[in-house]
C-alpha cells in the first residue's frame, strides 16, 4: 500500500512540475485534472488502508530526515478533502481561466500547491513536512501574482509569501529545536522532549502556524491575496494552506505541554470575534469570505486549544466544504453581476442562476451552523469540546465561540441578503459545465459531510441538546439583528449596525495598513543602519580609507625623499644614528 | 586513476595555453569538456578516504610536492568548478574574446589544482595562481565604468589574505614537519598552543575569499564590475575556494583552535547575514544585489562550519555547493537581462514576465532556489545550519535565530527584486526583448536540474560528503 | 708560522675573473666578447667547484678566509652570470667599460667566498668602486648621479668600517668565526659595532636608512648600469650582511642583530613600497620597490633570536638568500627587458602602454619578472621566494610575517599597475634589441619557476 502513499504526493507533484515545462493547452487540462484526481484515488485507498512508509533523504550524521509518510484514517480524510476540492477547483478553473494565456503554468502551479498540502497532511517527518509548508507558500505567491494587469496582485502575493516566511522563522527555529532535542524529526518519536524545549519550540511553532493560518496577529496576508484568481482563493482557503496551519497542531499535539494551550486559546478567541466583526463590515463579497475564513480557522484553533485534535479536524472538513462550495459560486456570481466583487454594485436575483443561489445558500447556512448541514455539527463539536474541557482555555473559547457564531450568522445573513435580494440583471444564465459540476460536487459535499460525525474516523464529542440550543440561537439571534436592520431600511447595508465603527472594521481594524507601515518603517531603519554600518564604516572608512591613507603616506614620503645629496646625507646620518642608539638601548636595558 | 587526476588539473591549463596561442574559443571549450569528463569519471574504483592520490617531489626543500588527491569533500567542489567552467566556456564562446575564454580555464585549472591539492604548498601556490586571471577578467572585461577599481580592491584584499593564510599554513607546517594536507589532518593538527595562531591566520585568510563580514568588501565591487562569466566563476568557485579552505584546511590543521574561535567566527558570520539581508533590501541594482546576497549565503556556511558538529560541517559543506549552483544561475540570468535591457536598475525594470517568460520563469526559479525554498538545493544547508546552531544550545539559539531570520530576509529581497524585475508594467528597458535563446537555456538547465536534483534528493551527495578527510 | 698553503683550485673563478678584467682593458673593441668568455669561464669554474666538494684556503689556525663552498660558487657563478648579462645589453662600449665591469665581478666572487670582516669589507669595496665611474652619465645629472654615489658609498664604507673595528675591539677577531666572542665582550660595543656594519652594509642593499641613493642614482645612471646596481650589487650587499650575520654575529650578538635586522626590514618595507606606491617613472618605481625587497630578504634575519637555539637556525640566513637570488633574478630579468626596449632611460610608467603589443617578447620577460616581484604565479620564482621567507618567518616571528604580507599587499598595488600598462596600455614606442640576453633572462627565470631546487639548494646554508 506504500506506493499510494507516495503517489498521492507524487502524482500532482510531478504533474505540476512537468506542467510548468509544456505550453500546449490541452495538455495541460489533463494533466490539471488528472493529476489531482489521481491523488484523489490513492487518498482514498490510503484513507482506509493506512499505509506507512519512510526512506532516508538526507543523513546529518546526530539526526537524519526521512521521507516518511504516514497516512492514519484522520490524516486520510483531511487528503481526501484536499485532493477533492483541489480536482474541483481545477475543474472549475478550465473553464474560469478558459480565455487566460497564462492558464498552463496556473494549472501547473494548482497542481504543486496540491501536492505540498497533501505533503503537509501525509507526511510524519517534521523537516519533510516543512517542504510542503514552504512550497505552499511559494506556490500562494505564483498564484496570487497571477494577473499580470492587477496593480495590487504582485504586492498581495509578496505580502502573502513573506508574513507566513515571517512565522516561519519561528516554525522553523521550532522544529530544529524540538528535533535536536528529540535526535529526530519523526512527528510519532518526538514524545519524550524536556518540558522546557517542548514548549519553547511549540511556542515557536504555533507562530508559524499563525502565519499560515492566517490568525491574529499575523491574519494581515490573507484578505489581500483575493487579488489572486477566485479558484485560487478557493483552494487556499478551503482545504490548503490556511487549513495547514491547523491540521499541524493538531498533530503537534501530544507534545503540546498544556500549561501553554491558554496561549492557543487567545488566539483563537480573538481572531474568532475580530475576523467575525471585519467580516461583517467587509466592503466585498471575497473580502467577506476572506475573513469568515480567518474566523472559522479560528474555531479550528479553539478545539486545539482545547486538546480536541479530532474535532478541529473535523470542522477543518466541514469547513473545507462551505468554503470551497461558497468561494467557487462567488465567482459566479462576481462574473454573472460582471462587478469587481463590491457588495456596493453585486447583485443578482436568485432566478438569474439557481444553482448558483443554492450553492451560496446552502453554503452560508452550513457556516452559520444550520443543521442538518456540516457546519452545524462540526460547530457544536467545537463548543461541546470547549465546554467538556473544563479548563479555563476551554472557557475563553467556548465564550469566544459563541460570539463569534451570533457574528457569523450576522455576515453571512447580511452577504445573502446583499447578493440576491437588491434586484439585478434580468436575464438567465447557466455556468459553464465544469464549473456546474464542481457545484453540485461540493454541494452534496456541503450536506453530506455532518455524516462523518455518525461514520467517520475522527473521535468527536457528543452532541449536547443543551449547547444545540444555545447555538442555534445564538445564530437565530445574529440573523434577526441583521434581518431587522435590513426590513428597516432595505436601501442601507446592515452593516450600519456598528456605526462609525465598521470602516475600521471593514479595513480589518487597520492591521494590514499598520503592518505593512511598520514593515516598511523597519526596514528602512533597519536597511539605512546596515548600510551605515557596512558600506559607509566598513567599505568607505576601514577599507578605502586605508588605501587612501596609503597613498597619502606614500606621497609625503616621495616628498620626503626630494631634495637630492644634503637630503639623502641627513636622512642617512639621523637613520644610522638611530638604529645604532636603539641596538645599543635595547642591548643594554636586555 | 592519478592519471586522471593530473589531467583535471591540466586540462584547463592546456586549454588555456592553446586557446590563447591559437585565439579559438572552441579548443577552450573542448578542454573544458574534457576536464568535466576526466573530473566526473574520479568516482570509479575509489579507495576509503582517500579515492585517489599522486605525488611527485617539486621543491622539497620548502617542503613542496605537487601532490594531488581526491575525496568525497573535493570532488564535489572539482565537479562544480568544471561544470560551471564549461558552461562559462560555452557562454563564452558564442559572443566573447578567445582571451576571456584563457583566462576562465586559467581560474578553472587553478581552482581545481586548490580542491585537489594535498600539499599545503602547493595549496598555497595554487590559491595564489587564482588570482591573476581573475584580476585580468574583472580589469579586462568588465563594467566600463567601475572595473579598474573593482579588480584592485579584489586583488589587494585577495592577496593580503592568501599571504596570511599561507603565514598559517607554514606556521602548521613548522610545527607538524610535515606539510601533506592529509598527514597533517591525520595527525589531529597542529600541537595546541600554536592552534589558535595557526587558525586565525588561516581563517582571516579564508575569511577574505569567503568572505566572513566584515572582510567582504571586495566582493560588491567585484562582482558587480565583472562581466557575467566572471561573475559566475568568483561566485561559483572562488568564494568556495575561501570556505573549503575554512573547513578543511583551517578546520583541519587546527581544530583546537577551530573550537576555542568558534564563537567569534559565528557571530561574524550571524552578524554578516543580517547586514548583508538588510543592505541587499535596500539595493538598488540587480547584480550588486546577487553579489550581496553571497555574503549573507557565505555566513550561512561559515555559522554552520563554525558550530563544529558533524551535522553543521555536512551543513556547511552542503550549503557550500548550492550555493555554488544558484548564485552563478543568478549571475547568468542577471547578465542575460543586462544585455538585453542595458540596465541594471530595479526601478528601471518590470514586466518581464510578460515580455519574455522564459527568462522570468528561470529568474524566479532561481530566486525561489536561493531563498531556501524546501525541495531546491538551497533549503538543505541553510536549514541545517539552524540545526546545527540550536543544537548546540545556549547562546547558539539565538544564533538559530538569527540564522532564521536571514533565510526570512532573503525571501524578503529576493521577491522585491521579482517584484521589480519580472511582475508589473513592461518598463521601456524591457519592452520589445528577446526572449531566450536555445543556447541560452542549454547553459542554464544543467544548474537549474543540479539544483531540483539536489533539492529532492540530497542523501547520496551527503553521504558522499560525510566519507570525506576532514 | 709555516707558509700558508693556497688551494689555487679555490681561487680559480677569482683568477678568471680579474683576467678577464686585464685582457679586457688592453682588448680594444673585442672586449666585451672577452668579458664573455671570460666570466663565462669564471662561471663553469664556479659550477665545477660547486660540484665538488668544498674547498677552503687562507687559513688561520681552522678558520679559512676564503670559502668556495656550495652557497659561495653558487652565487659566484650568478655574479659572473648577471655581469655577463648587464654586458650583453649594454651595446658597444669602451674596452674601460669592460674592465670595470670585470673588476666588479670579481669584487663579488671575492665577497661570496669571504669569511672574514677585512676580506668582506674589501669585496664590497670592489664590487662598488668601479660603478663610481660606470653610473656617471655625461651630463650634469649624470654627474649629480655620480657624485651622489661617491659621497653615499664613503660614508656608508666608512660607518661599515667603523662598524667592523668596533666589533674587532669588542670581540679580538676579525674573522666572522671569531665573533663568537662578543657574547663575553662589552654589550654595548657589540650593539654600537653590529649596528654600524649592518647600516653601513645595508647601503649596498638599499635597505633604509640608507636607501635614498637608490632611487636618484638609478634613476640618473644609463640603464644596464642600473640594471647590474639593482641586480649584482645589490645581491653583494645581501650576501655581506648574511655573511656577517651567519657565519658572525648570530653566534655571539644575535640578539643585538636580531634588532637592528629587524628594524632595517621594518623601515625598507615600509619606506620602499610608500615610495613605489607614488612613482610615475619605470626604474624609479623598480628602485623603490628593491628598497622594500631589501628588507623582505632581511626580515627572516630579523628573526634571529627568536629561532635562537633552534636545529634549524640556519634557515633564517638560508631564507634571506634564496629570496635574494630569487629577487635578484627577477630584478635581471626586468631590467633587462626595458634596457631592452627602452632607449635611453626608464623612462615614465605610462611610456610602457601597450608594450605587450608592439615588443611581445621583451614584454613577457618584463610581465614575468614584475608578476613575479609581487609574488604572484605564474612566475613561480617570486611566489618561491615568497614562501622561502613566510616559511621562515612562520615559525620565528608571525608579526614580521605580517609586516611582509602588509607590505606585499601594498606591492601588487603598484606591481600591477605596471602590468596593467604593458599588457593593456596604449603608445609604447619600442625598439626590439638584445633579443639574446633577454632571451635568457627569460630563460633562467622559466628555470627557477619550474625547479626551484636549482636555487634553493645552493642556497641552503648550514653552520
Amino acid at each position: 500500500m506504500g506506493a499510494f502513499a507516495w503517489a498521492l504526493v507524487a502524482l500532482p507533484a510531478a504533474a505540476g512540475l512537468a506542467g510548468l515545462a509544456v505550453r500546449r493547452r490541452e495538455l495541460a487540462v489533463w494533466a490539471a485534472v488528472g493529476a489531482p484526481a489521481g491523488a484523489l484515488v490513492c487518498a482514498v485507498v490510503a484513507a482506509f488502508t493506512g499505509p506507512a512508509v519512510s526512506y532516508t533523504i538526507a543523513d546529518f550524521g546526530s539526526v537524519r530526515v526521512e521521507a516518511a509518510l504516514e497516512v492514519p484514517p484522520a490524516a486520510g480524510a483531511v487528503a481526501v478533502a484536499t485532493a477533492l476540492v483541489s480536482t474541483l477547483v481545477q475543474l472549475y478553473s478550465v473553464a474560469y481561466l478558459r480565455d487566460d494565456p497564462r492558464y498552463v503554468p496556473f494549472a501547473a502551479q494548482v497542481n504543486l500547491f496540491c501536492a505540498a498540502m497533501l505533503l503537509v497532511v501525509a507526511a510524519d517527518d517534521l523537516v519533510f513536512l516543512l517542504i510542503g509548508w514552504e512550497v505552499m507558500g511559494a506556490c500562494s505567491y505564483l498564484l496570487i501574482a497571477h494577473y499580470a494587469k492587477l496593480p495590487s496582485a504582485p504586492g498581495a502575493a509578496a505580502k502573502a509569501f513573506l508574513v507566513t516566511r515571517f512565522g516561519d522563522v519561528g516554525f522553523v527555529v521550532g522544529v530544529m529545536l524540538l528535533g535536536a532535542a528529540a535526535g529526530t524529526f519523526r512527528i510519532g518519536e518526538l514524545g519524550e522532549v524536556g518540558p522546557g524545549v517542548a514548549a519553547a519550540s511549540m511556542l515557536l511553532i504555533l507562530f508559524g502556524c499563525i502565519g499560515k493560518s492566517a490568525q491574529f496577529p499575523l491574519q494581515v496576508w490573507l484578505p489581500p491575496a483575493m487579488a489572486g484568481p477566485t479558484p485560487v482563493s478557493a483552494l487556499i482557503h478551503a482545504a490548503t494552506m490556511v487549513a495547514a496551519g491547523a491540521y499541524v497542531l493538531t498533530r503537534l499535539l501530544p507534545v503540546w505541554p498544556s500549561e501553554l494551550l491558554p496561549v492557543v486559546a487567545v488566539v483563537a478567541a480573538v481572531t474568532m470575534v475580530g475576523a467575525g466583526l471585519c467580516a461583517f463590515a467587509a466592503a466585498d463579497v471575497k473580502g467577506v469570505l476572506a475573513w469568515s475564513t480567518v474566523s472559522q480557522v479560528g474555531f479550528m484553533f479553539a478545539a486545539v486549544a482545547v486538546a480536541a485534535g479530532d474535532t478541529a479536524l473535523f470542522h477543518l472538513l466541514s469547513h473545507a466544504a462551505f468554503k470551497a462550495l461558497l468561494f467557487l459560486a462567488a465567482g459566479v456570481v462576481i462574473a454573472l453581476a460582471a462587478t469587481d466583487g463590491a457588495l456596493s454594485t453585486t447583485r443578482i436575483r436568485p432566478s438569474a442562476s439557481p444553482l448558483v443561489f443554492w450553492s451560496m445558500t446552502v453554503g452560508l447556512a452550513s457556516m452559520v451552523g444550520l443543521p442538518p448541514l456540516g457546519g452545524f455539527f462540526s460547530k457544536e463539536a467545537v463548543l461541546g469540546a470547549a465546554y467538556e474541557a473544563g479548563t479555563s482555555a476551554g472557557v475563553v473559547v467556548f465564550w469566544a465561540g459563541v460570539v463569534a457564531s451570533i457574528l457569523t450568522a450576522a455576515y453571512a445573513g447580511r452577504l445573502w441578503l446583499l447578493l440576491f435580494w437588491r434586484g439585478g440583471p434580468k436575464e438567465r444564465r447557466t455556468a459553464p459545465r465544469p464549473e456546474a459540476a464542481a457545484l453540485w460536487t461540493l454541494l452534496a459535499g456541503t450536506a453530506t459531510i455532518g455524516a462523518v460525525y455518525f461514520t467517520g474516523p475522527l473521535h468527536v464529542p457528543e452532541l449536547h441538546l443543551d449547547l444545540m440550543a444555545l447555538m442555534l440561537m445564538a445564530t437565530v439571534a445574529g440573523l434577526y439583528v441583521v434581518g431587522d436592520s435590513w426590513w428597516r431600511d432595505r436601501a442601507r447595508d446592515p452593516d450600519r449596525l456598528l456605526g462609525s465603527t465598521k470602516h475600521a472594521f471593514a479595513a480589518g481594524l487597520g492591521g494590514d495598513a499598520f503592518a505593512t507601515a511598520a514593515a516598511r518603517r523597519t526596514a528602512q531603519a533597519a536597511t539605512g543602519a546596515a548600510r551605515l554600518l557596512d558600506e559607509r564604516l566598513v567599505d568607505r572608512a576601514a577599507v578605502e580609507g586605508t588605501a587612501r591613507a596609503a597613498v597619502l603616506a606614500a606621497r609625503r614620503t616621495a616628498t620626503g625623499h626630494r631634495g637630492g645629496l644634503v637630503t639623502y646625507l641627513r636622512l642617512s646620518i639621523a637613520g644610522t644614528l638611530l638604529l645604532a642608539v636603539v641596538a645599543i638601548g635595547v642591548n643594554l636595558w636586555a | 586513476m592519478g592519471l586522471i587526476l593530473i589531467a583535471a588539473v591540466a586540462l584547463p591549463f592546456a586549454g588555456a595555453a592553446l586557446t590563447w596561442w591559437l585565439r579559438r574559443s572552441g579548443i577552450g571549450v573542448a578542454a573544458a569538456a574534457l576536464a568535466l569528463v576526466a573530473v566526473a569519471v574520479l568516482p570509479a574504483g575509489r579507495d576509503e578516504r582517500w579515492w585517489h592520490a599522486v605525488e611527485f617531489a617539486w621543491a622539497p626543500l620548502i617542503r613542496l610536492d605537487f601532490a594531488l588527491a581526491v575525496d568525497g569533500v573535493s570532488w564535489p567542489l572539482a565537479l562544480l568548478t568544471a561544470l560551471l567552467g564549461l558552461l562559462c566556456c560555452l557562454h563564452n564562446a558564442r559572443t566573447g574574446s578567445p582571451v576571456l575564454t584563457a583566462l576562465l580555464l586559467a581560474v578553472q585549472g587553478a581552482s581545481t589544482a586548490v580542491f585537489l591539492a594535498d600539499n599545503l604548498v602547493l595549496f598555497f601556490i595554487a590559491f595564489e595562481a587564482v588570482l591573476l586571471p581573475m584580476w585580468a577578467v574583472i580589469h579586462r572585461y568588465g563594467d566600463e565604468a567601475t572595473r579598474r577599481h573593482a579588480a584592485g580592491k579584489f586583488a589587494l584584499f585577495t592577496v593580503a589574505g592568501s599571504l596570511l593564510m599561507a603565514t598559517g599554513l607554514f606556521a602548521a607546517v613548522a610545527d607538524t614537519g610535515t606539510a601533506g594536507l592529509g598527514d597533517v589532518i591525520a595527525a589531529g593538527g597542529v600541537s595546541e598552543p600554536v592552534s589558535l595562531a595557526v587558525f586565525v591566520l588561516l581563517a582571516i585568510g579564508f575569511a577574505v575569499k569567503a568572505p566572513l563580514w566584515p572582510l567582504h568588501s571586495w566582493l560588491p565591487d567585484a562582482h558587480t564590475a565583472a562581466p557575467t562569466v566572471g561573475s559566475v566563476l568568483l561566485a561559483g568557485v572562488l568564494l568556495k575556494l575561501g570556505t573549503y579552505g575554512l573547513i578543511r584546511v583551517a578546520g583541519g590543521i587546527a581544530p583546537d583552535g577551530a573550537a576555542e574561535a568558534a564563537p567569534v567566527i559565528a557571530a561574524l558570520a550571524a552578524v554578516g547575514i543580517i547586514v548583508a539581508g538588510l543592505v541587499c533590501l535596500a539595493q538598488p541594482e540587480i547584480k550588486r544585489l546577487i553579489a550581496y546576497s553571497s555574503v549573507a549565503h557565505m555566513g550561512f556556511v561559515v555559522l554552520a562550519f563554525a558550530t563544529g558538529t558533524e551535522a553543521g560541517v555536512r551543513a556547511a559543506l552542503f550549503a557550500n555547493l548550492a550555493h555554488g549552483l544558484i548564485t552563478p544561475l543568478l549571475f547568468f540570468l542577471a547578465g542575460a537581462l543586462k544585455t538585453r535591457t542595458r540596465t541594471g536598475q530595479l526601478a528601471e525594470l518590470g514586466g518581464l514576465r510578460t515580455a519574455a517568460p522564459a527568462l522570468a520563469g528561470m529568474l524566479g526559479f532561481a530566486a525561489l532556489a536561493s531563498l531556501g525554498l524546501p525541495g531546491l538545493a538551497g533549503f538543505w544547508g541553510e536549514a541545517f545550519t539552524v540545526y546545527a546552531a540550536a543544537d548546540r544550545g545556549g547562546a547558539w539559539i539565538a544564533l538559530a535565530a538569527i540564522a532564521a531570520l536571514g533565510a526570512f530576509l532573503t525571501a524578503a529581497y529576493l521577491l522585491r527584486m521579482l517584484k521589480h524585475v519580472s511582475h508589473g508594467p513592461q518598463a521601456a528597458a524591457v519592452e520589445g526583448i528577446p526572449g531566450a535563446t536555445a543556447g541560452e537555456l542549454a547553459v542554464w538547465s544543467p544548474l537549474a536540474a543540479a539544483v531540483l536534483a539536489l533539492g529532492l534528493a540530497p542523501g547520496p551527495l551527503l553521504d558522499l560528503l560525510a566519507t570525506g578527510v576532514l | 708560522m709555516a707558509a700558508q698553503t693556497i688551494d689555487h683550485a679555490a681561487l680559480l673563478p677569482l683568477y678568471l675573473a680579474a683576467a678577464t678584467a686585464a685582457v679586457a682593458l688592453f682588448a680594444g673593441r673585442a672586449a666585451r666578447a672577452v668579458l664573455t668568455a671570460g666570466l663565462s669561464a669564471s662561471g663553469a669554474a664556479a659550477l665545477w667547484l660547486l660540484a665538488g666538494p668544498t674547498r677552503a684556503t687562507f687559513a688561520v689556525g681552522e678558520r679559512h678566509s676564503f670559502v668556495a663552498d656550495d652557497a659561495a660558487m653558487g652565487l659566484a657563478a650568478l655574479f659572473a652570470g648577471l655581469t655577463v648579462l648587464v654586458a650583453a645589453v649594454s651595446g658597444r662600449r669602451s674596452a674601460e667599460y669592460c674592465f670595470l665591469l670585470a673588476v666588479s665581478a670579481a669584487g663579488g666572487i671575492t665577497l661570496a667566498a669571504g669569511r672574514d670582516l677585512i676580506t668582506l669589507l674589501v669585496a664590497v669595496e670592489t664590487l662598488t668602486v668601479p660603478l663610481y665611474v660606470l653610473v656617471a652619465k655625461p651630463g650634469r645629472t649624470g654627474a649629480e648621479a655620480g657624485v651622489t654615489f661617491l659621497i653615499a658609498s664613503i660614508a656608508s664604507s666608512a660607518t661599515a668600517l667603523m662598524g667592523a673595528a668596533l666589533l674587532y675591539a669588542a670581540s679580538g677577531s676579525v674573522h666572522l668565526a671569531g665573533l663568537g666572542a662578543l657574547a663575553d665582550g662589552h654589550p654595548g660595543l657589540a650593539a654600537a659595532g653590529t649596528a654600524l656594519l649592518l647600516g653601513g652594509l645595508g647601503f649596498k642593499l638599499a635597505a633604509a636608512p640608507l636607501h635614498a641613493w637608490a632611487p636618484l642614482v638609478l634613476e640618473r645612471a644609463p640603464l644596464p648600469i642600473a640594471a647590474y646596481l639593482a641586480s649584482a650589487s645589490k645581491l653583494g650587499g645581501a650576501v655581506a650582511v648574511i655573511w656577517v650575520v651567519h657565519f658572525g654575529l648570530a653566534e655571539g650578538a644575535g640578539a643585538a642583530a636580531g634588532i637592528v635586522l629587524a628594524v632595517l626590514a621594518v623601515a625598507s618595507i615600509a619606506v620602499g613600497n610608500l615610495g613605489a606606491l607614488a612613482q610615475r617613472r619605470t626604474v624609479g618605481l623598480l628602485a623603490w620597490s628593491g628598497i622594500a625587497h631589501a628588507g623582505y630578504l632581511l626580515a627572516p634575519l630579523g628573526a634571529l633570536s627568536a629561532a635562537a637555539g633552534r636545529d634549524d637556525a640556519a634557515g633564517a640566513a638560508s631564507a634571506a638568500l634564496a629570496y635574494a637570488v630569487f629577487f635578484v633574478l627577477l630584478e635581471a630579468g626586468a631590467f633587462a627587458s626595458l634596457t631592452a626596449v627602452r632607449e635611453r632611460d626608464g623612462g615614465a610608467i605610462a611610456d610602457l602602454g601597450g608594450l605587450w603589443r608592439t615588443a611581445p617578447g621583451a614584454a613577457t620577460v618584463f610581465l614575468i619578472a614584475v608578476i613575479g616581484l609581487a609574488g604572484l604565479p605564474p612566475a613561480l620564482a617570486g611566489t618561491f621566494a615568497k614562501v622561502a621567507v613566510l616559511e621562515w618567518l612562520a615559525s620565528a616571528a608571525v608579526w614580521l610575517a605580517v609586516v611582509v604580507v602588509a607590505g606585499a599587499v601594498v606591492g601588487l598595488a603598484y606591481y600591477l599597475r605596471l602590468a596593467r600598462t604593458v599588457l593593456l596600455g596604449r603608445g609604447a614606442v619600442s625598439r626590439r634589441r638584445f633579443g639574446l640576453a633577454v632571451l635568457a633572462a627569460g630563460a633562467a627565470l622559466a628555470a627557477v619557476s619550474l625547479a626551484p631546487q636549482l636555487v634553493l639548494e645552493f642556497t641552503s646554508l648550514s653552520r
